[in-house]
């Protein structure tokens, strides 16, 4: 392979990304702007989940729930409603994803000694109706609702159990075993490392870096077909240049541009979103290179296979764009998928990019931690370029 | 005026005939993507690896090592403890523990948990021993899931070990493991999920899914088409061809409101069959409301294709609509979640109300009487969208003059 060929080649597609302003702006600003954008709109937590209150009981520590559950920040109450048919019609809606049901008697239970009794021994007075269309956020809303109404209720019991007049109302050792039941029997302490307060934006901007470097990869897929469509492979191929410093000379503009755009994803992850950066930045910069070629070689190889712009475009798009924002690990973790799904998650360098980008950003990770994910990225940037040459040659002859 | 509208709906038919790889590709691709990614996100946060170290060593503190090994999403790694150990330094510990993990065979620590010397004995005597959990925040959903359950868990482990040990009776009239832990079930609120009752991840990334194959086929068939033409010099030749610019956008919409239908008929077939996701609701009211949503969409597909002057431009512009979109659709984040103005800005996007209808539609068995707000957005857009596209056609029609 000669450098002068892989350079005339590179010169030539640099030309080409040049000349047309709107690609280099797309390519060069798009991640960044993508970044931007998303990390900004998908990185809030769950908060203000529309709540609809049916209080039955309407009394002072009903209304007392109510305002302790509309401090917090994952719930909003947004409407009170007094019969069953008005929190249905709010679920239909959509105006309501929880409906909290505050059943008569309530603060009888909560306040008198015959209500300590039966709170003992069955459920209190009130229960949760949730819109499960959505399991995560439904998850959240009901683990905070759960919590704050039990906290709600065990100290509401706790000075009621300790008050002078239940002492003559109970027996001694039903007392006893009321302030058993009120204590919790572990006390556990829980620490996030690397995300103390599990920030989502710290987990998605990280993960956002990887998944908007595809777009270099996309764009690679056609480069092959237009010389194709316009007639100018059989020119290409004709010069004297070896297959693999055309293919090679192709890849390089677009390795700077992603270059470029790792750089200026970094400033923003720093500077924008107060990402924490704890590993190496040489050796950051090096791995996202090697993820970059990795990219562009699946690329290379979706334009040599497939001979019109739209199909290649259409596969580049389904390869890259929808694994990369479900399969990667971004929203689901892939340690769970069924075996099968992470065996096809093998050939996604997304799915390694991701746990470089997160364990670089967050986990201040060495290369000893990432070996298995080099390795891979690796095999797929040398093996997709050496059978991207390979397969060329064939389809031209 | 039909006539021509027809022609060049079979124009494009061809077109899209003679590529065969990328009808194969649009049709199935899109099959097998929901599969994948309906299969992958519906599966339970499983087998969640934990690390335990115990500084009691007696019989509780192992029981409630057994107790949490029993349930399905954890899983105890046991070598993790001598590498706790090898280390003097208990951040380090940590460091290693968490990473250096691969995904595929040997998936990285979620939890760590430190059972402190003495537990059993301040359990049994209702003093209320402090357990240590340390979470792998660098995996946020796992870990979540990971601290939930072990929470849960310990608490009614350790609710049993003290019930029993702190029971004044006689020995044959303490209540047994089954019995503490009904009362506790008892004393719990009632909670009613409804919709998708198991809270199955599949019923909501299936359908989310499924919305955006509608999504992207119409709005990439949209602009490739025009954009091809553009590319090739093809354009010039359509507009000076006696036909009005409604009508080669009528004709180029018909392609592709056909590979949508199809592929959206297939996708709710599979949602059937494959993730047991039935349309609860009314199928006709769903495909009419689908054909509408389509038009919309082949508007800013083609509005896409009027502003890049080649494919590739289309598709990179097509990618930074697509995550926007998608952002906006509320699928990862809900959008009641977002800032106020970005809630606010999420009604001028489609596919949020055509998320709210197929959802709608599909789960909750809700009609128009409901949904006639996102009917009205819809058709509101969908006249604002098309009728740049119109002006767009017009505008490079003078131009050529």
């Amino acid at each position: 392979m000669n450098q002068r060929h892989i350079y005339a080649i590179a010169k030539k597609e640099w030309l080409h990304i040049i000349r047309d302003p709107m690609t280099i702006f797309l390519l060069a600003i798009g991640p960044v702007l993508m970044l931007l954008l998303i990390s900004y709109a998908m990185a809030t937590d769950i908060t203000d989940v529309p709540t609809v209150i049916y209080d039955q009981d309407q009394s002072d520590l009903s209304a007392n729930l109510v305002t302790q559950l509309d401090a917090s920040d994952v719930l909003n109450v947004t409407d009170h409603v007094n019969n069953t048919t008005g929190y249905e019609d709010q679920l239909e809606q959509r105006k309501a994803r929880l409906v909290v049901i505050i059943e008569d008697g309530f603060s009888d239970q909560l306040t008198t000694t015959q209500g300590l009794e039966s709170i003992a021994t069955s459920a209190p007075r009130f229960s949760f109706v949730i819109d499960g269309t959505d399991p995560l956020s439904a998850e959240t809303a009901l683990e905070t609702a759960v919590n704050i109404s039990g906290q709600f209720v065990r100290n509401q019991l706790n000075t009621l159990v300790e008050q002078p007049q239940t002492e003559t109302a109970m027996l001694p050792e039903q007392r006893q075993r009321l302030r058993q039941q009120l204590r919790a029997p572990v006390d556990i302490h829980t620490t996030n490392r690397f995300n103390p307060d599990l920030k989502a934006i710290w987990d998605l901007v990280p993960a956002m870096i990887a998944v908007a470097l595809v777009l270099p990869g996309m764009s690679i897929s056609t480069v092959i077909a237009r010389e194709r469509s316009q007639g100018t492979l059989e020119t290409l191929v004709a010069t004297p240049i070896s297959k693999h410093a055309i293919l090679m000379g192709k890849a390089f503009p677009y390795v700077l541009i992603a270059l470029l755009n790792v750089v200026l994803m970094y400033i923003v992850a720093r500077a924008v979103f107060g990402v924490p950066f704890r590993g190496n930045l040489l050796v950051y910069f090096a791995l996202s290179g090697l993820y970059v070629l990795a990219t562009l070689a699946i690329g290379l190889l979706f334009s040599i296979l497939i001979k019109s712009i739209e199909a290649a475009l259409w596969a580049s798009m389904m390869f890259f764009l929808f694994p990369g924002m479900l399969l990667s690990g971004m929203f689901f973790p892939v340690d769970v998928f069924p075996f099968i799904v992470k065996l096809e998650t093998l050939e996604l360098p997304v799915v390694s990019g991701v746990l470089i980008n997160r364990g670089m950003f967050l986990q201040g990770v060495s290369v000893k931690d990432l070996w298995w994910n080099i390795l891979l990225l690796l095999i797929i940037a040398v093996e997709g370029f050496e059978i991207a040459g390979r397969l060329f040659k064939k389809r031209i002859a | 005026m039909i006539y021509r509208i027809l022609n060049i709906a079979w124009k494009d038919l061809l077109h899209l005939w003679h590529n065969r790889l990328l009808l194969i590709l649009v049709i199935f691709g899109a099959a097998t993507e929901l599969l994948i990614v309906g299969w992958a996100t519906g599966a339970p946060v499983d087998d969640l690896k934990m690390v335990v170290v115990d500084n009691d060593q007696t019989a509780i503190s192992e029981g409630l090592i057994e107790h949490l090994r029993q349930t399905d999403t954890l899983k105890l790694n046991e070598d993790g403890v001598d590498v706790f150990d090898n280390h003097d330094n208990e951040a380090d510990a940590v460091h290693d523990l968490f990473t250096g993990g691969n995904f595929i065979f040997n998936p990285d620590n979620i939890m760590l948990i430190e059972i402190p010397a003495g537990f059993g004995e301040q359990l049994k005597t209702g003093q209320q021993p402090a357990i240590e959990l340390t979470l792998n925040g660098a995996n946020s959903l796992a870990s979540t899931t990971a601290r939930r359950v072990a929470e849960e868990e310990i608490y009614k482990y350790g609710t049993v070990i003290m019930v029993q040990h702190t029971f004044s009776g006689t020995e044959s009239t303490a209540p047994t493991e089954i019995q503490i832990l009904t009362q506790l079930e008892q004393t719990q609120p009632d909670i009613t999920v409804k919709y998708n009752e198991e809270l199955d991840r599949a019923h909501y990334t299936a359908p989310s899914e499924a919305a955006f194959v509608l999504y992207i086929i119409a709005i990439m068939i949209a602009a490739f088409m025009l954009a091809r033409e553009r590319e090739y010099g093809t354009f010039e030749q359509l507009l000076v061809m006696p036909i009005r610019p409604i009508e080669i956008i009528i004709g180029k919409a018909i392609p592709a409101l056909l590979v949508g239908y199809a592929n959206f008929l297939l996708v709710l077939v599979e949602m059937n069959v494959v993730f047991d996701i039935p349309v609860r609701g009314s199928l006709v009211l769903l495909l009419a409301l689908a054909a509408g949503y389509l038009f919309v969409e082949l508007g800013r597909g083609f509005m896409v294709a009027m502003v890049s002057r080649t494919q590739n431009q289309a598709l990179l512009i097509i990618m930074l609509v697509a995550f926007v979109d998608i952002t906006f659709a509320g699928y990862a984040v809900p959008v009641e979640s977002m800032p106020r103005i970005m809630q606010l800005l999420s009604n001028l996007f489609p596919i949020r109300h055509w998320m709210i209808i197929l959802r709608g539609i599909l789960q909750k068995d809700v009609g128009l009487d409901i949904l006639w707000p996102q009917l009205l957005w819809l058709m509101g857009l969908g006249i604002i969208i098309n009728g740049i596209t119109l002006w767009f056609f017009r505008r490079s029609l003078t131009r050529q003059e």
